[in-house]
């Protein structure tokens, strides 16, 4: 092939704008520490990079939401340590109201420590975040969720909504509890059935809480006791609230602190004391009542307390009613803070989760975007080497020149 | 004899001062572009009969002849021509690859932000301060698509300007070859036929260049002129006329150049972008159709995409204010335009049916008349509707706002092209962000069932007021233990059967006419418990719209449910990404081809000094021993005389 003086040149240059062009390529590489520059250097790595970002980005989110609901669990774990401090220390005042030689000031003395109780209690179901919305509201995060008076009762006025919040994939996690699961669905007695003596009882008859045998059928009880020939008898109305039917069995010899079956002996109840004719106790179905309700209830018998015979008995009943449905008040609590608790367990798993993840999706990315340096410098180093060789050359090819020796 | 002697050595001495002249010029032009060397064409002189001999009468140069390969040259200009064609379309697409894919730039951040700022506002759904983060950052998305948008816009206009550049070097081209063909006829005439070679070189490297525009074919005439035609045939020089191209707006769509053949009677005729291909502006005309075009419409799919179902959620949740949310993103429109040539008086109305069925492409509408359309889709040339209007097809539904077409008359469908443009935010109320759900459930405090209700999900604002309360009275459920079944009171009326003893761990329910509303109920339920579905008013720390809208980022709406906006806008960038390195695997081979050509035909051609200086000794050398020759012919006189005296 015949050679020409401009192919000398342009090849020559040519090939040093080649070698310049990946020297110029590997150091901007090199520059920015990123191996695909533009989405045309590895168009799948690009696209893999973006979905990756995303899902880099998306788990990072995760882990602010998780940072937000352990926030939010720990507020109303705090508030709640706080209402089963304040139940707690109410439920021993209660049993010491229990003691039979109690003057009535002593009575007044406990229903006003009572009073500061509930007045206590109602601070922490109302307690605020710190945007200044309720905790225990659902979600009327500006309504205040319990309001009321120990006479005229408390209401609740949020609802049933639980805020969740997106911690993992396909996992919204409930952050905030309602108040009504917390304070006000309690359910009174012993979770089953609840005792209670009629408010005009007359005798100093006292009802226990009763106790499951077999298995409560869902009827109401009702005992009314009369004065026998042998002392006061009773007699036992069982009405069935599926079918509306009644029957009545008895009239039976009372033997205090016997145990009274009903029921076909599902259930049994003891009354205590001396009722007098006409006295009348009921078993009824537990139904949800309010811890408010429930102290309220206990502060009123308390305030109206006499220390007579009747007047004890009606205390005693009235405080056993009132015991059974804070124990119940207790476990609701307690079992909310123990699903606060498992929920930040589950938060701290998710966030180790969340962590490894978060170092793999770096480590995948910065697989498919960054430049390796060994391997770059040296391919830098390299292209540095033979642009140098193809100047030198080049510069020499050049030089010949036949006019050099004319 | 001595006369002869001397003829010889003068013709000797001409031919070598020719011979240096030739060289000399060489060497004076080795550097000049699109020179091809020249080169002595040297012969005997008719010898003279004399004695019963032949004897020689010396030399003549009979040409100046320029050393050229016509086949060699048109290999050279038809690779040059298509190297500049993938070096415009590749430089054009790596503008758009930088944009799309950097880290900074591109969609994904904005995005990504959107959605982090609607997870940070359900944390805390009633701060203004989050929900005035959210509508920024969602601020910040509209704006980053609609500077994508100006960026590739930006690119269309620059494409734009290249071709009313490039139609003007080739309109100068032509002129000059016209009147380099004028000046070669006329020199050769003159010359009696022989070569112009510098003119000859001047108007091929005229067509070389020419060729970087755009791809020409030529045909030598016998005069010594070419004529020199574009696309299928459209004569650009004939002789020494030239014909002139121009950029002219294109019929359909207004924002785009084409570039068109002038007409002697004034009008233009566009040439079909299939015919020109070659050179600047066939790489221009493909980059704008094959990648430009579908670059900004997938961007503008992507944005209508998000507008329409990001809204749609939107509208299911509950404000700050208690009313039912609206609209999110302003829903870019869809553009129809009727064709400027159009005899009828069509016009054409499109609208998106649904957004995440749409394609990527552009249509064009033919009238047939008789009020019968054809809708053919650009991308792939099928015929997606025919018919008379309206027409649905795509995720589009065309219709004739007014006027009437005649047949011939064609429009353009632009369903995308503008999305990206367009999107905005709807609203700049932060109070009008919908985080929570219209409605909420509850059971009754009073209920000793342990039957409990779910939070529940909107589907549809059916039966919900705009404004707080959405149902004027709330819904309740009451247990009928007897029948298994809860007894509907309040905002609708019926049953809805349950049974406790199988159904406890939860049995779903839908009430279409009441925001569609699914719902789960669970448990053991008494007799005569109560369940209620009220509107949730002053449901401020709700948040449960705002998870389903943060549910969105990893849903997969688009493409007909299989693509999430991210993994959509990915692809757009991998296919601009592909595109671009196909094509620049396309111009390396290119390139080479282009080399071999190009060094093929400076094999020929060019010029090598070092042959040129050998040249120049071989014709000094001639020159010397011409002029001893004279020399001794004026001896040889001077020895006739000497004998003579």
């Amino acid at each position: 092939m015949r050679v020409t003086t401009s192919m000398i040149f342009d090849t020559g240059v040519a090939t040093l704008q080649r070698q310049s062009a990946s020297l110029l390529h590997t150091q901007q590489q090199v520059a920015t520490g990123r191996r695909l520059l533009t989405a045309a250097d590895d168009p799948v790595a690009a696209a893999r990079a973006l979905d990756l970002t995303q899902a880099r980005e998306i788990n990072a989110q995760q882990l602010a939401n998780q940072d937000a609901g352990r926030a939010a669990l720990g507020l109303a774990e705090a508030h709640l340590t706080g209402a089963q401090d304040v139940i707690e220390s109410m439920q021993a005042r209660l049993v010491q109201a229990g003691n039979a030689t109690l003057s009535r000031s002593d009575l007044a003395s406990i229903a006003q420590d009572l009073r500061a109780g509930f007045a206590q209690l109602l601070a922490n179901a109302n307690a605020t975040d710190g945007n200044g919305d309720y905790l225990f509201s659902g979600y009327q995060g500006r309504t205040r969720p319990f309001s009321g008076s120990v006479e005229g009762g408390v209401n609740y006025n949020g609802d049933d909504g639980v805020r969740a919040l997106h911690v993992a994939a396909s996992r919204d996690l409930p952050v905030s509890l309602s108040g009504a699961d917390v304070f006000a669905r309690i359910r009174d007695g012993n979770g089953s059935f609840a005792t209670a003596a009629a408010s005009g009882n007359t005798g100093s008859g006292v009802i226990d809480g009763g106790n499951l045998v077999a298995g409560y059928d869902g009827h109401r009880y009702t005992i009314t006791f009369a004065a026998g020939g042998g002392g006061p008898e009773y007699s036992v109305e069982d009405f069935d609230p599926a079918t509306g039917a009644s029957t009545s069995s008895g009239p039976f010899a009372y033997t205090a602190g016997a145990p009274i079956p009903l029921g076909s002996g599902a259930i049994e109840v003891t009354v205590t004391g001396t009722p007098a004719a006409g006295d009348r106790f009921t078993v009824a179905p537990s139904s949800q009542v309010s811890v408010f309700d429930v102290l309220g209830r206990a502060i009123q018998a308390l305030d109206a307390a006499t220390t007579d015979a009747a007047g004890r008995a009606r205390l005693a009943n009235a405080l056993g009613e009132v015991r059974g449905a804070l124990s119940g008040s207790l476990d609701g609590i307690l079992s909310a803070r123990a699903a606060v608790g498992s929920r930040m367990t589950e938060i701290d798993a998710l966030a180790a989760t969340g962590g490894d993840l978060k170092v793999r999706y770096e480590s995948m990315l910065s697989q498919l975007q960054d430049v390796d340096y060994a391997e770059a410098i040296s391919r830098l180093t390299q292209q540095q080497t033979s642009l140098e060789a193809a100047q030198k050359s080049f510069l020499q090819v050049t030089q010949l020149s036949l006019f050099k020796f004319l | 004899m001595g006369t002869s002697i001397l003829n010889i050595g003068a013709s000797g001495l001409a031919a070598a001062q020719a011979g240096l002249l030739v060289t000399g010029h060489n060497i004076a032009n080795a550097a000049t572009p699109g020179y091809s060397r020249q080169a002595l064409v040297q012969a005997t002189n008719s010898p003279q009969f004399l004695g019963g001999s032949y004897f020689g009468q010396g030399t003549n140069v009979s040409a100046v002849k320029r050393i050229y390969s016509q086949f060699l040259a048109a290999e050279a200009a038809s690779a040059q021509s298509r190297v500049a064609q993938l070096e415009t379309h590749s430089g054009e697409l790596a503008q758009i690859n930088a944009v799309l894919a950097d880290p900074n730039a591109g969609l994904s951040p904005a995005l990504q932000d959107l959605f982090k700022s609607v997870q940070e506002l359900a944390a805390s759904p009633a701060s203004i301060p989050a929900r005035q983060a959210m509508l920024s950052s969602a601020q910040a998305l509209t704006e980053r698509f609609r500077s994508l948008d100006t960026r590739l816009d930006e690119l269309r206009e620059g494409v734009n300007a290249q071709l009313v550049s490039g139609v003007d070097s080739i309109n100068a081209s032509a002129r000059e070859i016209a009147s380099l063909n004028e000046r070669i006829v006329v020199a050769q005439a003159v010359a009696g036929g022989r070569p112009a070679n510098d003119l000859l070189d001047q108007r091929d490297a005229l067509l070389a260049e020419l060729n970087g525009q755009v791809r020409v074919t030529t045909s030598a005439q016998s005069d010594g002129s070419v004529n020199v035609f574009i696309g299928n045939g459209q004569p650009l020089v004939v002789g020494v006329q030239a014909s002139q191209l121009r950029a002219v707006q294109d019929a359909l769509d207004p924002s785009r150049l084409d570039v068109a053949f002038q007409l002697p009677t004034g009008g233009a005729v566009p040439l079909q972008e299939s015919l020109l291909t070659g050179g600047a502006i066939a790489g221009l005309l493909a980059f704008r159709s094959a990648s430009l075009d579908s670059a900004q419409n997938a961007l503008g799919r992507i944005a209508m995409g998000l507008a329409q179902t990001f809204n749609a959620q939107h509208r299911l949740g509950q404000d700050l204010n208690g009313a039912l949310g609206g609209d999110f993103f302003v829903m870019p429109a869809a553009h129809a335009f009727a064709a400027a040539t159009n005899a009828g008086s069509a016009v054409l109305q499109a609208s998106i049916t649904d957004a995440t069925l749409l394609g990527a492409s552009d249509y064009r509408v033919t009238a047939l008349g008789g009020g019968n359309f054809s809708v053919a889709r650009l991308s792939d040339g099928a015929i997606v509707a025919s018919g008379a209007l309206p027409a649905g097809f795509d995720g589009l539904s065309v219709s004739l706002a007014s006027g009437a077409a005649n047949a011939g008359d064609s429009f353009l469908i632009q369903p995308t092209r503008s999305g990206a443009h367009d999107i905005a935010l709807a609203f700049t109320d932060v109070r009008a962000i919908a985080a929570g759900a219209p409605l909420r459930t509850q059971a009754a405090l009073a209920n000793s069932g342990s039957a409990t209700i779910s939070a529940g999900t909107v589907t549809s604002v059916t039966g919900l007021a705009g404004a707080a309360p959405h149902i004027a009275v709330p819904l309740t459920l009451t247990f009928d233990a007897a029948a298994g079944r809860f007894d509907l009171s309040g905002a609708l009326a019926g049953t809805l059967a349950y049974d406790p003893a199988t159904e406890s761990s939860g049995k779903p329910f839908s009430l279409a006419a009441l925001g569609g509303f699914e719902f789960t109920i669970a448990g053991v339920p008494a007799d005569g418990d109560v369940l209620t579905i009220s509107s949730n008013d002053n449901g401020t720390a709700d948040n449960r719209n705002l998870l389903a809208l943060g549910a969105l980022q990893t849903a997969r709406p688009l493409l007909a449910g299989n693509a999430s906006y991210q993994s959509a806008y990915a692809q757009l960038v991998s296919e601009a990404g592909n595109d671009g390195r196909e094509l620049d695997a396309a111009l390396a081979a290119q390139r080479s081809l282009e080399q071999t050509a190009h060094d093929a035909l400076a094999s020929v051609s060019g010029v090598n000094l070092d042959e040129e200086a050998a040249n120049l000794m071989r014709y000094q050398q001639a020159y010397q021993a011409a002029g001893k020759i004279i020399e001794i012919s004026g001896k040889l006189f001077e020895e006739l005389l000497a004998i003579a005296r």
